[in-house]
């Protein structure tokens, strides 16, 4: 199971309109894995992210999920596949209650996975806590354990995880990294993590990506990662 | 004895109001609130759902079925609209309006040539009571009490089902809906024939009280309009209470001053609303409660 290939990307262009943003993105993700995606602003960290969702069409090039080409497949489709996206901003829906919130996010699961409230309300407390005030009262940290708990009620193999740390305050940010740590030990999810923060990618990365430009330019182990000095040379401006 | 007779008259003037008010306005509301379309279509649909049920109870089917026939035609005929014309149209809300006028002219027309200038309507049924010297019609209690009924299966529709859940998200984020799996394009074509199932309910309600013309859903859309524009994109906390407001106005006239005031007034609360509130009630309202 370990050396199936569970996400793999070959050639993929994509943007917005005329403009090319993704310049030719080869990747491949394993089931289990945490990834980094690491490169400075504007460098396609996001529209990557955008792309894997099915949000945005790529121009070029083919995705491939469990051996299933889904290069054409709406993003409702790839989240019913398997994808779980946590966008950059959360995108919590706000004026839904946060067990409403938790609700949509069972659709992903229909026919795959029976939703389970509990293990969610397990990882993140606050959110059972709060399950019947509305997502748009919550705090930052708390909209970033619900946009995670969302995306795990449709039991997903593959997490799109976008800058999970922007404007959260640090003790929370490593809350959430202890999470996403014993979420991925205990169900063999993958994780895509695009971070901008040095100690959140070392503290849960097991290789990474650099990217510039639309490309990917380089690949770091966990050791390059765990020495910071690579990691840090491709975030600082 | 005459005071409480006075009161009735005063409270029947209202609920008759609010009843028309929600009535013909939940279709039109549902669809605009939900999908931001303003459907010009919505008296058509309505004339639809008034037309089956003629027809159908003329054919001996009890009433309330054929109202209910009525509500169901028109949803599969506005399910057909969304998916031929109104799907293509989303991102191009100008446009939309351009097509639904164009549906509408096409299906008055099409029912003039089709069917004739008239059609045999039904009788109201029930009767009337009398309260004080007066008679009122027993039927529009009836209607007073769907008004009602309407307003709480609505909610109960999208506060208490998973249909309603999953449609509200669709509505506040549409592609983050779409990215935990959410077939939207299902989601809004269910919405639209909702509203136009619901503009057939009103139709279907109001048929046995009307002549049958192609042209009946005119009658209606002064009021629709008024109330959603006053209410704006929420139901529950626009539509709802601005037909109260307005029904009260508009009893309150044509008791004193006669029906055209009671017009002319709900047609100046419009301009005063959108003049100090332009989202209308339910922003107003969200606005406060933050």
């Amino acid at each position: 199971m370990s050396n199936e290939t569970l996400l793999d990307l070959k050639g993929l262009r994509s943007g917005y309109g005329a403009e090319t943003v993704l310049q030719g993105v080869d990747m491949e993700i394993r089931p289990g894995e945490i990834v980094a995606v690491i490169g400075r602003n504007g460098v396609g960290k996001t529209t990557l992210m955008r792309t894997l969702s099915g949000l945005l069409k790529p121009s070029a090039g083919t995705i491939h999920l469990k051996g299933r080409d889904v290069t054409g497949d709406s993003a409702d489709l790839r989240a019913r596949a398997g994808i779980g996206y946590i966008p950059q901003g959360r995108d919590v829906f706000p004026e839904l209650t946060v067990r409403e919130n938790l609700l949509v996010g069972e659709v992903a699961g229909t026919g795959r996975a029976k939703p389970d409230y509990d293990l969610v309300y397990q990882f993140f407390p606050i959110l059972r806590e709060r399950a019947h005030q509305r997502a748009g009262t919550l705090s930052g940290g708390q909209q970033q354990q619900l946009a995670i708990g969302r995306a795990m009620m449709g039991n997903p193999s593959l997490m799109l995880l976008d800058e999970p740390s922007e404007g959260i305050q640090p003790s929370i940010v490593k809350d959430i990294a202890r999470n996403v740590r014993t979420l991925n030990a205990q169900t063999d999810m993958a994780v895509l993590l695009v971070e901008q923060n040095l100690d959140l990618i070392v503290s849960l990365a097991e290789r990474g990506y650099v990217m510039e430009k639309g490309r990917i330019v380089a690949r770091l182990s966990r050791d390059e990662i765990t020495s910071r000095e690579e990691v840090r040379k491709h975030l600082t401006i | 004895m005459e005071f409480f007779a006075a009161a009735f008259a005063m409270a029947y003037q209202f609920g008759d109001a609010f009843a028309f008010l929600v009535i013909s306005c939940a279709g039109l509301a549902i669809i605009f609130g939900m999908m931001g379309i303003i459907n010009l279509a919505h008296g058509e649909f309505i004339m639809c759902g008034a037309y089956v049920t003629a027809s159908t109870a003329r054919m001996g089917l009890p009433l309330p079925l054929a109202i209910l026939c009525g509500a169901l035609v028109a949803g599969i005929v506005g399910m057909l609209v969304e998916r031929i014309v109104i799907r293509h149209l989303y991102q191009r809300p100008l446009d939309s309006i351009i097509a639904t006028w164009g549906i509408s002219l096409i299906a008055t027309q099409g029912v003039l040539i089709v069917l004739g200038s008239t059609m045999q309507g039904i009788g109201t049924p029930l009767g009337s009571i009398e309260v004080g010297d007066r008679s009122y019609s027993a039927y529009r209690l009836v209607l007073m009490a769907a008004a009602v009924a309407l307003l709480i299966g609505l909610y109960f529709l999208f506060y208490h089902t998973r249909f309603g859940v999953i449609a509200r998200a669709t509505i506040q984020r549409p592609q983050m809906a779409q990215a935990l799996g959410v077939d939207t394009r299902r989601v809004y074509g269910l919405t639209f024939g909702l509203g136009a199932a619901l503009a057939g309910l009103a139709g279907g309600l109001y048929a046995p009280t009307m002549t049958m013309v192609p042209t009946m859903g005119a009658t209606f859309i002064v009021e629709s309009f008024v109330t959603v524009v006053v209410g704006g994109a929420d139901i529950f906390v626009g539509a709802a209470p601005a037909a109260v407001i307005l029904a009260a106005i508009r009893a309150s006239l044509t008791a004193w001053y006669g029906q055209l005031f009671g017009q002319i007034g709900l047609l100046i609360a419009v301009i005063v609303v959108i003049r100090v509130m332009p989202g209308g009630l339910s922003a107003w309202i969200k606005g406060t409660r933050q």
